[in-house]
């Protein structure tokens, strides 16, 4: 299985490719990409660096233009995919539909991939996009559980990627509008959720709240950590009682799982974190290879060493890790 | 010579334990740190700091110090020193202007500063608190993110020297720890 | 668009009552399209869209209800589930989508890949994704033949597109009621009544308008409606145009447990021009569960009320 590892800056991508990724994936400094962060991502000039780099050491580089364009930025996404295929990368990542025909046109020798935000949740949906744009991958989005899984790996025309560690998303990617709903921005139309611009934290009486846009998100006593208020992940009141309504903060890890993944016939473990610092890509890669080369070497011995476990865990949201969708007992 | 020391005693007396403000260096920081990202600056990057105040609390050991952008040099002065900054939201002391508060212990400014810690990871296990603007907060850590190695060898030396400092001390400590069970 | 209002029949828009998005019971269904059958709506969608254990009613019901609609004279299409994930869910939908005698709203590509290769035109629904016009003619060539507008886009997306569609394209705008936000593998209602989702003994069927969730000083936010996730304010296409309706095909109302007839009504009304959306809006106000928004269509967060625009060009 390859290890496909994020990377938000140069510094990050380097960290990848040294400590083991067969592949990073990285976007563009604008709203073409579904992480579009105010600082975060690559000018052409770094990701021309990046890839030189990255191809040195037989490392592929896939770029993200996964967001939906509308009429009005049309001609930024078009030049987007021109812009990527004259860099000579190895894959495109997208979602749209518009984008994956334009790359089809223009640029046909350019590997597509779909992005998670494509929202394929089932080999039906893959053969679609297969059909249309001979697409060479999926990304699966996180909400099926492993026997779901199974089924689509089994059944899709296209090799399935899927996400081994990360931030969770409750929501299935590519159909989640909660952000522009109470902010006015989406991953769909502007690679953002609960954007920073959005955030306000404040000492109150009754604690610190933050809040989205004016709406209140959370509130924490003196003892409790306050965290970064996405939408979904705050607590709310319902029937009466007042908790993390719709999922608390939480990471995905799939260590255990990884003989499995394996035997199923998964092409690839995608990591999430572009928005994390090049130490987080460095640890966080440096075990996924360990755990990768360890499973290969011996499937059915394989065990997660307890200290990879505790460097996954540390630099995790929450300090919590979960199987997600994948074990069915979280719904 | 009294006299000085007589005015140190007294600064020393005010506010909170540490190097009284006079004696820090602070315009030094300033310019070390305009030397080592004037191409950053030069090229925009640090644009988001512009007249913009952020200040940095380090707690453990209780020292803090305001950094802006102004007139193309990154300037460090002591808390209160920049003109300008956001008042801080109320139930705050009066008179204190900032756009962005970043509060954490000095060890782990130091594991950010040379890469051995994640500003998430920080922030998850509530080692580092942010407050006030957060979008400003968000270029801040992206944009030291983004950093390569420094250009001029003695900083690169020096900031080797760092991490290894760092990760030394942290092995003793630990080595200490364990001894001590 | 047309500053002096009153619009000729031709350019008029047809009213169509989207998909129930609550459980109800079965007489509640039933009763609920006895009463479309005759009501202004030229369109009915019917069919399960949320979550497949639903089964008030099962599939010859369905199309005992798509036969009677269709002899009173609506045009009935059936819109699939939103979310594919188990294979049960996807083998029913093949099903859905082997019988020709009515038109399927695509809520997946799923969806869309089988109607495409069986041959068959269809509605593609706002989950598509289609937020421009070569994403649009890309599946107008796999048959699509109504486009249903991304619920968070604007008015001047819509103009954007409208003027770019292909001529065998209608196109439809979500006009009223609560919004779709997002969908998940996990059931929130099942979760606030503490039950796992493979054991949820149905609960959704205590909400009629689906579960409220309010912010901890109190505010109406959200909905929870089994997998899906509403805005507690519903959007009210009235109270953001002030010459009367955009120059769509077709104005969509997503149903409420509560009166519905005044709402087909007051949209009757403002499609034939009879009254103005100011006051039409104001008079739907209290029928509405958590009052209304406006923001998407305005080019903003989709929760705000803004006030209604100055007359726009």
């Amino acid at each position: 299985m390859e290890l496909v590892c994020p990377a938000g800056n140069l510094p990050a991508l380097k960290s990848a490719v040294d400590h083991g990724a067969g592949a990073v994936y990285i976007g563009f400094r604008d709203d073409t990409n579904a992480r579009h962060f105010a600082g975060l991502n690559f000018t052409d000039r770094q990701m021309e660096e990046g890839i030189r780099y990255a191809h040195a050491r037989g490392v592929r580089v896939f770029v993200a233009i996964n967001t939906y364009p509308q009429a009005a930025g049309w001609p930024r996404w078009q030049a987007a995919v021109e812009r990527a295929a004259g860099l000579g990368v190895d894959a495109l990542i997208a979602a749209d539909v518009g984008v994956l025909d334009h790359a089809c046109e223009r640029a046909p020798d350019l590997h597509r991939h779909l992005s998670v935000q494509g929202s394929a949740t089932s080999a039906e949906a893959i053969r679609f996009y297969h059909r249309h744009f001979d697409i060479r991958r999926v990304v699966l989005p996180r909400v099926l559980s492993l026997r779901q899984l199974r089924r689509v790996v089994l059944d899709s025309p296209v090799p399935v990627e899927v996400f081994g560690f990360g931030s969770l998303c409750v929501m299935v990617e590519g159909r989640c509008l909660l952000s522009s709903y109470v902010t006015g921005q989406s991953p769909n139309t502007c690679g953002v959720c609960s954007p920073a611009s959005a955030v306000r934290w404040e000492e109150t009486p009754a604690g610190r709240e933050s809040r989205l846009n004016g709406v209140l998100i959370d509130r924490y006593g003196p003892g409790e950590h306050a965290a970064y208020p996405t939408l979904c992940k705050g607590r709310f009141e319902v029937r009466g009682q007042t908790g993390y309504a719709i999922e608390q903060p939480t990471s995905l890890n799939t260590l255990a799982l990884l003989p499995e993944l394996a035997e199923m016939g998964v092409a690839a473990i995608k990591i999430e974190g572009r928005q994390r610092s090049p130490a987080y890509v460095a640890q966080v890669t440096r075990v996924w290879r360990a755990a990768l080369d360890a499973c290969a070497r011996d499937p059915a011995g394989f065990r997660p060493r307890p200290d990879w476990q505790a460097v996954l865990q540390s630099v995790s949201e929450g300090a919590q890790t979960t199987f997600g969708a994948y074990h069915r007992s979280w719904q | 010579m009294a006299s000085f020391r007589g005015v140190d005693r007294e600064k020393r007396g005010r506010g909170s334990p540490g190097l009284p403000p006079s004696a820090v260096p602070f315009f030094l920081f300033g310019a070390l740190l305009s030397r080592r990202f004037a191409r950053a600056i030069a090229g925009g990057e640090l644009d988001f700091l512009r007249d913009r105040i952020l200040r940095v609390v380090l707690q453990p050991p209780g020292f803090a110090f305001d950094v802006t952008l102004r007139e193309g040099q990154l300037r460090v002065a002591a808390p209160g020193g920049h003109a300008g900054g956001k008042r801080e939201p109320r139930g705050q002391r009066r008179g204190e202007r900032w756009d962005l508060r970043i509060t954490g212990g000095v060890r782990d400014f130091l594991r950010l500063a040379t890469r051995l810690e994640d500003a998430d990871t920080l922030f998850f296990q509530r080692r580092l608190k942010m407050e006030g603007d957060t979008e400003l907060g968000l270029y801040l850590k992206n944009f030291l993110d983004a950093q390569e190695e420094a250009e001029q060898a003695l900083t690169r030396f020096a900031e080797d020297k760092l991490r290894g400092a760092v990760m030394l001390l942290e092995r003793f400590e630990n080595g200490t720890r364990l001894s001590r069970r | 668009m047309n500053m002096n209002d009153t619009h000729s029949p031709a350019s008029m828009p047809g009213l169509a009552l989207g998909p129930v998005l609550y459980h109800w019971p079965r007489e509640t269904v039933l009763d609920f399209y006895a009463m479309v059958a005759d009501s202004p709506a030229e369109i009915v969608y019917l069919g399960e869209t949320v979550c497949a254990k639903r089964r008030s009613l099962r599939r010859d019901d369905w199309l005992a209800l798509a036969r009677e609609l269709a002899a009173a004279g609506k045009e009935v299409v059936f819109s699939s589930l939103a979310l594919i994930e188990a294979d049960s869910e996807l083998r029913s939908l093949r099903r859905l989508c082997e019988d020709d005698a009515f038109t399927i709203e695509a809520n997946d590509m799923a969806a869309v890949s089988i109607l495409e290769e069986r041959g068959l035109p269809f509605v593609a629904g706002a989950t598509l994704n289609l937020y421009h016009p070569r994403s649009i003619a890309v599946l107008a060539r796999a048959g699509m033949r109504r486009w249903v507008m991304p619920l968070e886009l604007s008015r001047r997306a819509f103009a954007d597109i409208r003027a770019a569609l292909p001529e065998t394209v209608a196109s439809e705008v979500f006009a009223f009621g609560r919004l779709p936000l997002a969908y998940s593998a996990r059931c929130f209602t099942a979760r606030a009544h503490d039950l796992p989702k493979d054991d949820c003994q149905l609960r959704c069927l205590d909400d009629p308008d689906g579960l409220l969730l309010k912010t901890r000083e109190g505010d109406d936010f959200l909905v929870l409606n089994g997998i899906q996730t509403q805005s507690a304010r519903s959007f009210n296409l009235m109270a953001a145009e002030v010459t009367g309706p955009p120059p769509a095909d077709v104005l969509r109302l997503s149903p409420q447990s509560r009166h519905m007839p005044a709402i087909l009504a007051a949209f009757d009304d403002w499609r034939h021009g009879r009254a103005g959306g100011r006051e039409l809006a104001a008079r739907l106000e209290d029928l509405l569960p958590s009052g209304s928004c406006n923001g998407y269509w305005l080019g903003e967060a989709g929760m705000q009320r803004l006030p209604m625009p100055a007359a726009q060009a």
